[in-house]
């Protein structure tokens, strides 16, 4: 009995906490697409989300833990970057380039297909680390190390007479095309920034 | 005093009530087809997503977790065997808590570090299905189990596409044919979003889809509705498909396994008895029956 009553306590805090979750997000989404306003605010910390209400006689405060607002919020995709049209909008790859140890060069290294055999847009999300980013310089810059130092591992380890001694992800850029993915890229346009190196 | 008396007898009614058990057990054996498929995706890379041999990014754990290639091809075989044996509902109290703790370790191993919305729908819906599987026990005809479950995964569906389409409502770039031409030719595009962006389609053909899109998850509690839900369950369906053939993201499927759930069991029943009917499933081969054999036990 005492122990029928416990899962039925349980079990209601859980249907609560999911509730509440679920509405705190419905009612964040306004101020993640818009910003604050002079009526309510939202604060992003690592422990917590905080909605502020500001209205004339009234004010308070309500919150929910971080884990629980990326577990539940699962709207924020595909927003066009704020563009008004597609002229603003860039196509963007990574690629790594590796220090041979032989020449002392830099040479861009064909692996990025076959190190990271998933489609374009999971390759780029799993490169950009999107996590680690979350939780902290420190924490994305460890985990970047050790990324790259593992595929410097497995690339000497499978090209043994090529020996790489740095590696380093590039993100290139080129300008949006309607006709192909490639379809405007091409030396005069085309943008490198380093992403991280070891 | 009574107030409240009365606010936990509708609470427990509403939460706790005795249900048909046909509807979740449905869904289970679509999630857990859904996850077999999921996790068979990765068959000609266990070494390098999962093993120490590999490349891969853990997230919330150390980067030396990764077993070997043999361990890692052992649990992979393993995962792929309890998806199964989720699916067809067997011990479901342990296997249930085991396919949520082997997705928590592909998670944290290679798998959380992308961040993507339909691996957080897998872990919510196994944690839920884990925790109602004290209620899901053994297959009995007519069995009955408590709501809670199914109307927390209901409930959590309709806000899911509410969120989303909340969220693109008030992002001005959808209100026109932007971000769907955007997305699908985008780094998520595929081949087919280019094919279908130069066949020289009206830019009304893609607001009207953007606006379609908006009202369609909006419209998120219609699901619960007898009248409309068949419409929703086919808007639904081919939304989720063109998402997976243009965005190259087939995992979304997900969310159509779960439309049974809004169904009424009774209407459940009259459908796996109708299939049960049907030609197919006439003649006398053992996997056939057996196959009967579960689908009635449900």
């Amino acid at each position: 009995m005492l122990n029928f009553k416990l899962k039925r306590i349980f079990l209601s805090i859980f249907i609560l906490v999911f509730i509440y979750s679920n509405l705190f997000i419905l009612s964040s989404l306004s101020l993640q697409t818009k910003g604050n306003s002079k009526f309510a605010s939202i604060e992003y910390s690592l422990k917590e989300v905080v909605i502020n209400i500001n209205l004339k006689f009234f004010h308070f405060a309500y919150s929910l833990p971080e884990t629980l607002f990326v577990l539940f919020n699962g709207a924020g995709v595909f927003d066009g970057g704020g563009a008004v049209n597609s002229n603003d909008w860039i196509n963007s790859e990574y690629v790594f380039y590796g220090l041979f140890s032989q020449t002392h060069n830099w040479k861009q290294l064909d692996i990025i297909n076959k190190y990271f055999p998933y489609s374009k847009g999971e390759q780029s999300s799993r490169l950009s680390l999107p996590w680690h980013d979350f939780l902290g310089n420190q924490i994305f810059s460890t985990e970047s190390q050790i990324l790259l130092n593992k595929i410097q591992a497995k690339y000497n380890k499978d090209t043994p007479k090529n020996r790489i001694t740095k590696l380093a992800l590039y993100e290139i850029s080129w300008p949006y095309s309607e006709k192909s993915w490639t379809e405007r890229r091409n030396p005069q346009n085309t943008t490198y920034n380093l992403v991280y190196t070891n | 005093m009574r107030n409240i008396k009365l606010l936990i007898v509708l609470w427990e009614k509403f939460w706790f009530r005795k249900i048909p058990s046909v509807n979740i057990q449905i869904f289970r054996l679509l999630f857990g087809i859904y996850l077999f498929i999921y996790f068979a995706w990765s068959f000609p890379n266990i070494e390098l997503f999962f093993s120490n041999q590999g490349i891969y990014s853990t997230l919330f754990v150390p980067s030396e977790i990764a077993p070997n290639i043999i361990v890692a091809w052992l649990i992979y075989s393993f995962t792929l065997l309890v998806c199964l044996l989720y699916a067809i509902g067997y011990k479901f109290r342990i296997i249930s808590w085991l396919m949520l703790f082997l997705f928590i370790y592909y998670f944290v191993l290679n798998i959380g570090v992308k961040a993507c919305t339909y691996e957080r729908l897998i872990f919510i819906f196994l944690l839920i299905m884990a925790l109602s599987s004290f209620d899901i026990t053994k297959h009995k005809p007519n069995k009955l189990i408590s709501a809670w479950s199914q109307r927390i995964l209901t409930l959590y569906i309709s806000f899911f596409y509410i969120d989303t389409g909340l969220y693109k409502l008030l992002i001005p770039a959808w209100h026109s044919s932007l971000v769907i031409k955007g997305a699908i030719t985008g780094i998520y595009g595929s081949q087919v979003g280019y094919w279908l962006l130069n066949l020289g389609l009206p830019n009304i053909f893609f607001d009207i889809s953007s606006w379609g899109i908006i009202i369609f998850e909006l419209s998120g509690f219609m699901f619960f509705s007898r009248k409309y839900q068949k419409l929703f369950f086919v808007l639904g369906f081919f939304f989720h498909l063109s998402v997976g053939i243009l965005m190259s993201l087939p995992q979304f499927m997900i969310l159509p396994c779960a439309y049974i759930l809004f169904v009424n069991p009774s209407e459940v029943k009259n459908i796996i008895y109708t299939i049960l009917q049907h030609k197919y499933f006439n003649f006398q081969s053992k996997v056939v029956l057996q196959i009967k054999k579960i689908l009635l036990k449900i």
